[in-house]
């Protein structure tokens, strides 16, 4: 039959931007909205911390042929994936997860603040661009103080 | 954002209200070069009304950190956020810097007296940016 069984609403952001400064701030608060409208208050900040460094990335790094960046923010149950992705140079994925950066680098800590506020994290990266695949799971409740409002927008 | 600065019992205490991310170091960092002008050595880094932190922020912050070691002078932060310790602990760096919850955890860490003294020298620099 059809239509008689409801399917689990699964809500969507989908994000191409300019590759500027301004749209990645543009894309955080959009981002931010979106995923507090969906139950994700607690992890809005961790989200839109990693988003801001991947599309950081892009504008820093990437150097895009369509001059965008992509986003791709699809909320589920009890996790949001984000996907972030460029038509950009690419980079040896290997080369950068190898190099050591001293406690003291003022640079090269983005990688890290994704892969540590995430629970999966996948990368691809070659000549076609950069695709980065990554979820936070849904805080299981009271196991935080409510101090997390602090992290406003 | 906004960065706001004191004299307190010998030590500056900077304070950053709002958003420390690669939108705002510009400014953060315009502040700081002025302190290291007027050689203010001691810095208590207020970070209790931060409300997000990215890489480029923390940057900014490892950066001063670094200034004030080889100047041999002394530098404390105040953070009690836990989402933005969170974001220190990811990189190690809660176990370089010293961090107090509060101004006066800071002070006692110090071991000055939490007096006040006001001072007109910064009063150019005020809300800018975010
Ligand atoms: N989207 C991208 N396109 C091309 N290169 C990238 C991209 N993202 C990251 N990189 C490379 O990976 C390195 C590490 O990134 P990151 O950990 O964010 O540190 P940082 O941006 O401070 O260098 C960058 O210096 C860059 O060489
Ligand atoms: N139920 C929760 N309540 C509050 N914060 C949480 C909760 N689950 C996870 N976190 C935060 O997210 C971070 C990453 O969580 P998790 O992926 O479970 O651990 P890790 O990746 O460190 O093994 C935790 O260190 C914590 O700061
Ligand atoms: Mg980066
Ligand atoms: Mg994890």
């Amino acid at each position: 039959m059809k239509g008689d069984k409801p399917k689990a609403a699964t809500k969507e952001l989908t994000l191409h931007l300019p590759c500027t400064k301004e749209a990645i701030l543009e894309a955080r608060m959009k981002l931010d909205s979106f995923v507090r409208q969906n139950g994700f208050e607690r992890e809005a900040c961790d989200i839109t911390l990693v988003a801001q460094e991947a599309l950081k990335n892009i504008y820093q790094h990437a150097h895009p042929i369509d001059k965008k960046m992509h986003l791709h923010c699809t909320i589920e149950r009890d996790r949001v994936l984000l996907e972030i992705w460029d038509k950009g140079k690419g980079f040896n994925v290997g080369e950068v997860e190898r190099r050591k950066r001293p406690i003291m680098s003022t640079h090269g800590r983005g990688f890290e603040l994704m892969q540590g506020l995430t629970d999966s994290f996948e990368i691809k990266s070659g000549s076609e661009g950069t695709f980065l695949r990554m979820t936070l799971k849904k805080w299981e409740s009271g196991k935080r103080p409510d101090s997390l409002e602090q992290c406003l927008p | 954002m906004k960065v706001e600065v004191e004299e307190k019992s010998g030590f500056t205490v900077v304070s950053v209200v709002g958003e420390l991310d690669v939108y705002t170091v510009p400014l953060f960092r315009k502040v700081l070069l002025k302190l290291e002008g007027a050689r203010k050595h001691n810095l208590i880094v207020d970070l209790s009304k931060l409300t997000f932190l990215d890489s480029s922020g923390l940057g900014a912050l490892i950066e001063i950190y670094q200034k004030i070691q080889s100047a041999q002078g002394e530098i404390v932060f105040i953070l009690d956020n836990p989402r933005i310790l969170r974001v220190f602990e990811l990189v190690n760096l809660d176990k370089v810097l010293t961090i107090h919850p509060n101004l006066g955890r800071a002070f006692q860490h110090v071991g000055a007296p939490s007096g006040y003294v006001d001072e007109e020298f910064f009063s150019d620099i005020g809300d800018e940016g975010r």
